[in-house]
């Protein structure tokens, strides 16, 4: 089993995600080609008629004018730099572009608060967030409340389907997988699936990342349990009794799994993320040693978009670190952080990624089972955890 | 948050324990009193030993590298700067807006003191959270006056004020009622001054240590609220200990210690000065 | 005479545009409906499974930390003040008393985790050195108990700060004469003592419960969400990660109000009580 072989079985496993879309993926191809043809007239296009179509924008163009224009800075908010190896983009963003990213670490920017704050700041009072990253519930609640404009980068038909809004309001950056993360200091027996969970051994040790209400990453923990009792992309509630049973017997513990509780050992089995959990791993490099297992019965991908603020004060910036995010370096950028790139399939396929870059994630055996969800189906189920999950 | 230290359990400085006169048994501490004497002791000293311990030894051993990870950081000095920022806004405007009114109330107009004392209380009743979702449907652009002041430096600021107002208002009024401020009104004004001269050049230095009492109280609020600056999206230094708190144990226990620092620093100092003040009389009712 | 409201006008408008106006928008909200109608309706939330619980749960804890920091509290303020004991004590626990009653919060939080956290200084020396395992007693700091002790951090401080003054005021000349009338000292408390202290003691332990209600902070850098309480739930809709309808979320707010200012009016109108024999 090379490393090629791998990287067939996880082009397998992508090319499902993407199937999943459906039938769309075709017409949607065809539809962009078409309106790329009819784009392309003689005359340039003014500042302003760039600014307003739904691109994609020249990136010489780009470039400039985001020094002239901009002055060479992007407001962003969740974007942690040890989020998917964001620092690498973060640092790719000033090499290549003189851009400077304003990021506010203000941690606590879930999704639905990242929204808030370019809501807050329609005034343009405030720091105001010219792009953002979040779950795709949120990026629908964006289109809704329309926050958001649509730009179509220049690798918008690599994305599968799925992973974005059809008119270009969000675009699918990257995804991972829910998994189990054990701080082997503290635990000695590494839990393989989500039935070893209940094991007394456990007792005080399983986490997840946050409140369920209030963070995706917690949420597909839910959900992703659910799976593995019964339960669908339909239907979370058996996610939420197999927590009520964790917490009385003790099992679970409310303290976060955040990268500080999981090198003290403070929670010994943290339930998020893949990409997060094997950059601790790299980060505490042996202490404490740090496995990721994803559970076979029940892991959902999850994905994150990309959204530009149509009250973005960087409108360039804004387009400019949409465009690097999901070019090839931005994609290779991701999958060094151990996140999938959502445009993973189209560039495997071109030979764009390389073969150590591939070989540094988990085996794509790994990955088998995991499902997909719709932003419907998330905001269904985000309705039902805040019906049903008291804490 | 806590509330009511200032202004319902005002200083007490003043007064000893009463002094048994001389030939009467002394008697003994009942023992379950020195169980909660050392009990109590043990309580409030062993996190802050602990938390000091944490931010000393990383595994390796004595090292100071918690406190040098966040002095290096910029973001320590951008937050402590923003805190510092609203901290100075609060107080000013605390002090500008309170001072003259209390002043003027209880010159002129006694019988509204009910209403100054309702008032002030009010934020008591109005805990951070709640204020935080009023302030949200006033402010944020959907209230009946349609201005969005969520997100601007007048909003953190104005709220911050308004949570100031139970200790600026006790330890002013309290300053103010110890001091006969209708004699020295008079007399100014018979030597031919002004309000603006009264308030701030004959009110104001006998009540300097009133002002500054509730000063610090207020900026310690100010450097340790979280609710207000994490729900409207401020990075204050709170939200950046939280955030660090999140990432690095250690450098968190530093911070703590940090910030624990500065609240000891600013009410020790008003204790040192409450034991000074002319008049900190303990008020039992209000 | 009008023009002397100029004076307190700057405040009052202060005051309306910060806290009044939104105050009185949240508390109108919870009356009425999507349309501006008078309605009931949006407190039928309150029967929410998840909003009851968390009611349950934030009165459940400022209770027991109310109860919990009003004794010690109590219990230490008179220690301190007894003739018996140093002089020294009194100065001390006031200040450490102002200090720590303040000291709540994200770093209060952190604090206790570097201690009673599974991987604390205390827990990790308590099992190294005197074999006791917290976690098998069932010990989590993570759970209502560990919140509660928590908030005793500060609660007991607050408690000693509002007794000092009042335990002062018990004159000793009451003592003595009881004593020299032959009463014991059981029967001093029971007729004299306790009849007096009640009020102010009742008093300041609500003001220990309403401290306790509001609190966010706390509980927050402990757990997020995983100890329901009231203004947890608050705060996510507040953050836009919860979705009530506002006029329900105004309903849970003044919810919370209404507790509060139960709180403050019994306070004051006991403290106005104990003033009567107190000075």
């Amino acid at each position: 089993m090379g490393p090629l072989d791998d990287r067939l079985k996880r082009r397998e496993f992508l090319a499902r995600g993407a199937r999943w879309g459906g039938g769309l993926v075709l017409s949607t191809a065809a539809a962009d080609l078409l309106a790329a043809c009819g784009s392309t007239t003689a005359a340039p296009a003014s500042d302003q008629q760039l600014l307003s179509g739904s691109g994609p924008i020249p990136l010489d163009i780009l470039k400039s004018r985001v020094i002239s224009v901009d002055k060479g800075v992007l407001n962003a908010t969740g974007i942690p730099p040890e989020w998917a190896d964001y620092q690498d983009i973060l640092d790719g963003m000033q090499k290549n572009f003189s851009v400077t990213v304003d990021y506010k670490a203000q941690a606590e920017f879930s999704s639905a608060q990242e929204i808030q704050a370019i809501k807050s700041t329609i005034s343009g009072n405030g720091f105001v967030p010219d792009i953002g990253d979040v779950g795709p519930a949120l990026g629908v609640t964006a289109v809704q409340e329309n926050l958001v404009v649509a730009y179509k980068n220049a690798n918008w038909k690599d994305v599968p389907d799925l992973m974005k809004e059809s008119s270009g309001k969000y675009c699918g950056e990257y995804y991972g997988v829910q998994a189990f993360v054990v701080n082997t200091k503290v635990v000695t027996n590494v839990p393989a699936d989500w039935a070893d969970l209940q094991k007394p051994e456990y007792r005080h040790k399983i986490g997840i990342d946050g409140d369920p209400r209030q963070a995706t990453d917690a949420q597909m923990a839910v959900w992703s349990a659910a799976l593995a009792n019964g339960g669908s992309v339909d239907n979370i509630q058996p996610g939420i009794d197999f927590f009520n049973h964790l917490k009385s017997s003790g099992n679970y513990t409310p303290a976060r799994s955040d990268k500080a509780h999981m090198q003290t050992g403070e929670v010994g089995i943290g339930i998020f993320w893949d990409y997060l959990g094997l950059g601790f791993r790299d980060s505490f490099a042996g202490n404490p040693d740090i496995k990721v297992v994803i559970p076979p019965s029940g892991s959902l991908a999850g994905y994150y978009v990309a959204i530009v603020s149509k009250y973005a004060k960087h409108p360039w910036a804004a387009r400019l670190w949409n465009e690097y995010i999901m070019s090839d370096e931005g994609q290779n950028f991701y999958l060094k952080g151990y996140a999938h790139p959502a445009r993973y399939l189209a560039m495997a396929s071109a030979g764009k990624i390389p073969a150590d870059l591939a070989a540094k994630l988990p085996s794509s055996d790994q990955y088998k089972n995991v499902k997909f969800v719709t932003p419907d189906q998330q905001t269904k189920a985000k309705d039902a955890l805040a019906a049903n999950w008291t804490g | 948050m806590s509330v009511a230290t200032e202004r319902i359990a005002p200083t007490v400085g003043a007064g000893a324990r009463t002094v048994p006169p001389a030939g009467f048994r002394r008697s003994r501490l009942a023992f379950p009193l020195l169980v909660a004497l050392v009990v109590g002791t043990l309580y409030f000293l062993i996190p802050l030993l602990a938390t000091i311990q944490s931010s000393l030894d990383e595994g390796r051993g004595f090292t100071f590298d918690a406190y040098r990870n966040f002095l290096r950081d910029g973001d320590f000095y951008r937050t402590i700067s923003t805190s510092l920022f609203y901290a100075f806004l609060t107080v000013v405007g605390s002090v500008v807006l309170i001072f003259p009114t209390a002043y003027w109330v209880n010159l002129r107009m006694p019988w509204f003191r009910p209403v100054m004392t309702l008032v002030t209380f009010l934020p008591f009743v109005i805990p951070p959270v709640i204020l935080s979702l009023a302030l949200q449907q006033a402010w944020g652009g959907t209230g009946p006056i349609p201005i969005a002041l969520v997100g601007t430096p007048l909003l953190l600021a104005g709220a911050y004020v308004v949570l100031s107002f139970p200790y600026m208002y006790g330890a002013i009024d309290n300053g103010l009622r110890a001091m006969d401020i209708h004699t020295l009104t008079e007399a100014a004004q018979s030597l031919g001054a002004n309000l603006g001269t009264i308030l701030i050049r004959v009110i104001l230095p006998n009540l300097w240590p009133a002002v500054v009492s509730g000063a610090l109280l207020s900026f310690s609020i100010v450097m340790g609220e979280f609710v207000l600056a994490s729900l409207f999206n401020y990075f204050t230094f709170p939200i950046y200990l939280n955030y660090r708190g999140q990432n690095e144990p250690h450098v968190a226990a530093a911070l703590t210690v940090f910030s624990f620092a500065i609240t000891w620093i600013c009410l020790g100092l008003i204790q040192l000065l409450s034991r000074r003040a002319p008049g900190a009389a303990p008020v039992a009712t209000r | 005479m009008p023009l002397a409201w100029l004076g307190v006008l700057p405040f009052l408008i202060f005051a309306f545009v910060f806290l009044g106006l939104p105050t009185v928008l949240v508390v109108i909200g919870a009356f009425t409906d999507a349309n501006a109608h008078p309605t009931l309706g949006n407190f039928s939330i309150l029967t929410q499974h998840n909003v009851l619980n968390a009611y349950q749960t934030s009165i459940a804890i400022s209770a027991v930390s109310a109860v919990g920091g009003a004794v010690v509290g109590f219990l230490l303020a008179y220690a301190a003040l007894h003739e018996a004991s140093y002089r020294w004590i009194r100065p001390i626990l006031v200040t450490f008393s102002g200090v720590a009653s303040n000291f709540a919060g994200v770093p209060l939080a952190y604090a206790f985790i570097s201690t009673l956290g599974f991987t604390g200084t205390l827990t990790l020396l308590l099992n190294n050195v005197f074999h006791i395992s917290l976690e098998q007693m069932g010990f989590s700091l993570y759970t209502f108990w560990g919140l509660a002790l928590i908030y005793l951090y500060f609660q007991i401080p607050l408690m000693v700060l509002l007794m000092v003054p009042t335990i002062q005021g018990l004159r000793r000349e009451w003592r003595e004469a009881s004593e020299s009338l032959g009463a014991s000292t059981a029967q001093f408390w029971l007729h004299v003592g306790l009849p007096i202290l009640t009020p102010p003691v009742l008093a300041a332990s609500l003001l220990l419960f309403g401290n306790a209600f509001g609190a966010y902070a706390t509980a927050y850098a402990l757990a997020q969400g995983g100890i329901n309480l009231v203004s947890i739930l608050i705060g996510y809709f507040v953050a836009g990660n919860i979705s009530f309808e506002p006029n329900a979320a105004d309903a849970m707010a003044s919810g919370m109000i209404v507790i509060m200012t139960f709180c403050i009016l019994v306070f004051s109108v006991l403290q106005r009580r104990t003033s009567r024999w107190i000075k």
